[in-house]
This record gives structure tokens, C-alpha cells and sequence, in this order.
């Protein structure tokens, strides 16, 4: 998985949208299926977006530990509503904001003024799984 | 553990669009429905793998992960209408030339959210025994009352 993303040449927020399926690993029907799922649903946030966060508790990306087109879809998607989130919604999308700073500094090149400054000294109370 | 599908427990015009995709599915693709559960909203499970936006639902039951313009309207214009009880069938006007012949995954996820709509479309598509039968079976699963105030 390192290889593919220092391989990987970042793709810029404004094709996002565009991104090429082919540059990521061949997904399973399960992983289809999630990919819609995230594709349809990430129109309609800010709903769901207590799902995702849950999504992404146990898995590094949005459909399990590689990186999916999808990814970068969503996070075009998610990061404008990440943007405006104040220090109280850290822990209730915690992983949210830990998979958008992963892709925000290997998949995604965000300019600089769109970027997510996540202020890594908040302390958040301990989740209760 | 073997595949479960769980319907749409809530009430009203989009529960009755989920459940009639899930009925369609679930006679295309041979699959029994669950309506004895806790859960309210629609879900699939299968050995810890679960899914809960149901037109991904019906691709993966169909093994059919397309997505055309039919799905993309349904999402975009028809979910909307539905999940806000404006029940406007205007929009359907530009669909009136055309019926389906087939049971696919696009035909189920407009159908149904076109059909909960407005009731009168499709007419050739209703015919199809299937469909009959997942429309009756959409009908007597959903509850189509709105929750009445308390006073």
C-alpha cells in the first residue's frame, strides 16, 4: 500500500470529481457496493455524516484499508462542511477528520486556503466503544 | 451467517419507495425479505459486512454496479420529493413516453420511487407479474399514515 501512494501522483480538489478509477486496486462486490453507497449518500451531507464517521473507525479509507477512488470523491464532498466545524464536533467526528488529514497530505493536493488546520492539542474525552 | 435484508419500518412516501425496491429485488434476485426486526430503516447484513442506502442495496443484490441517468434523476430530483413529503409527480412528465420492459436495477430504483409518487405510472411496467406482486407486497409492509400530533 506505501507504494501505490508514493507512486501515486496527487490529484488537485478541483478534479475531484473526475478522479480515474483504473489508478486504485480492482474492488470486490462488497466494496462496490460500499463505494455506491458512499457515492449517494456524501450528496446528501451533512446527513449520514455520523455514519461515515463510524465508517471510518475500523478502516484506514472509506472501503477498508486501500485507497479507493471513492476516497477522494467523498473527501471533496466532506472537507467544505470539515471547514466550518469548530472544536466541539472533534470527537464526535474524530475519524472523520483523521482520514481527511490523511488525504489532505498524500492523495489530495488541497490549496493551501482550502486546506483543514486540524488543532492537534485539543484534548477530546476518550471514546467509548 | 446467511444475507439478511431488512425493510423500512418508518412511515410514509420514501419507506414506501425503499420497500418496493427491496420487494422487486427481492423477487428478481430470489432473496427473502426481513420484516421482524428492532431496526427502523433499511439495511443489508452478511458476515459482518452491512449496507444501509438501499439502491446500493439492490446493485449489490443485482450484481450490478451501473449507475445511468435514471438512477442519477431518481437521486437527485425523486429521493428529495419523497424524503420531504412534497408529493409533486410534475417532474415525472418527461418520463411519460417511455415504460420498461425488464427488471434491472435502474427500472427498480425509478420505478419505485416514481410509483410512490404517483401511482399511475409505468402502466405497462405494472403489468408484469413481479411487479404486481412487489407493489402489493410494498403496500402491506409500509405504513403510509403520519405520525398523528399528541395533545
Amino acid at each position: 500500500m506505501a507504494d501505490l501512494i508514493s507512486s501515486f501522483q496527487r490529484l488537485s480538489l478541483a478534479d475531484a470529481e473526475k478522479v480515474d478509477a483504473s489508478k486504485f486496486p480492482e474492488l470486490s462486490p462488497e466494496q462496490k457496493a460500499l463505494e455506491s453507497q458512499w457515492l449517494t449518500l456524501s450528496k446528501r451531507f451533512p446527513e449520514s455524516i455520523e455514519q461515515l464517521n463510524e465508517n471510518l473507525k475500523a478502516q484506514t479509507y472509506l472501503l477498508g484499508n486501500a485507497p479507493s477512488s471513492s476516497d477522494v470523491v467523498v473527501f471533496a464532498r466532506v472537507l467544505p462542511l470539515a471547514l466550518k466545524w469548530s472544536s466541539s464536533d472533534y470527537a464526535s467526528k474524530r475519524h472523520i477528520l483523521r482520514w481527511l488529514d490523511l488525504l489532505q497530505n498524500t492523495l489530495v493536493e488541497v490549496p493551501q486556503e482550502a486546506k483543514l488546520t486540524i488543532d492537534f492539542s485539543i484534548a477530546v474525552p476518550r471514546e467509548i466503544k | 451467517m446467511s444475507l439478511e435484508i431488512f425493510i423500512d419500518k418508518s412511515k410514509g412516501h420514501l419507506a414506501l419507495s425503499n420497500n418496493l425496491k427491496l420487494a422487486l429485488a427481492s423477487h428478481a434476485y430470489k432473496h427473502k425479505l426481513t420484516s421482524e426486526h428492532d431496526e427502523q430503516s433499511v439495511s443489508l447484513k452478511k458476515n459482518g459486512f452491512e449496507l444501509f442506502e438501499v439502491n446500493s442495496i439492490i446493485k449489490y443484490l443485482a450484481g450490478d454496479f451501473s449507475h445511468d441517468e435514471l438512477i442519477e434523476f431518481e437521486e437527485n430530483e425523486l429521493f428529495p420529493l419523497l424524503k420531504s413529503e412534497k408529493l409533486d409527480s410534475s417532474t415525472l412528465s418527461q418520463f411519460s413516453g417511455i415504460d420498461f420492459k425488464e427488471i434491472t436495477t435502474s427500472s427498480i430504483i425509478f420505478f419505485s420511487s416514481a410509483y410512490a409518487l404517483d401511482k399511475s405510472v409505468f402502466p405497462e411496467f405494472q403489468k408484469n407479474e413481479a411487479v404486481k406482486l412487489s407493489i402489493e407486497q410494498a403496500i402491506a409492509i409500509t405504513s403510509l399514515e403520519r405520525p398523528k400530533a399528541k395533545y
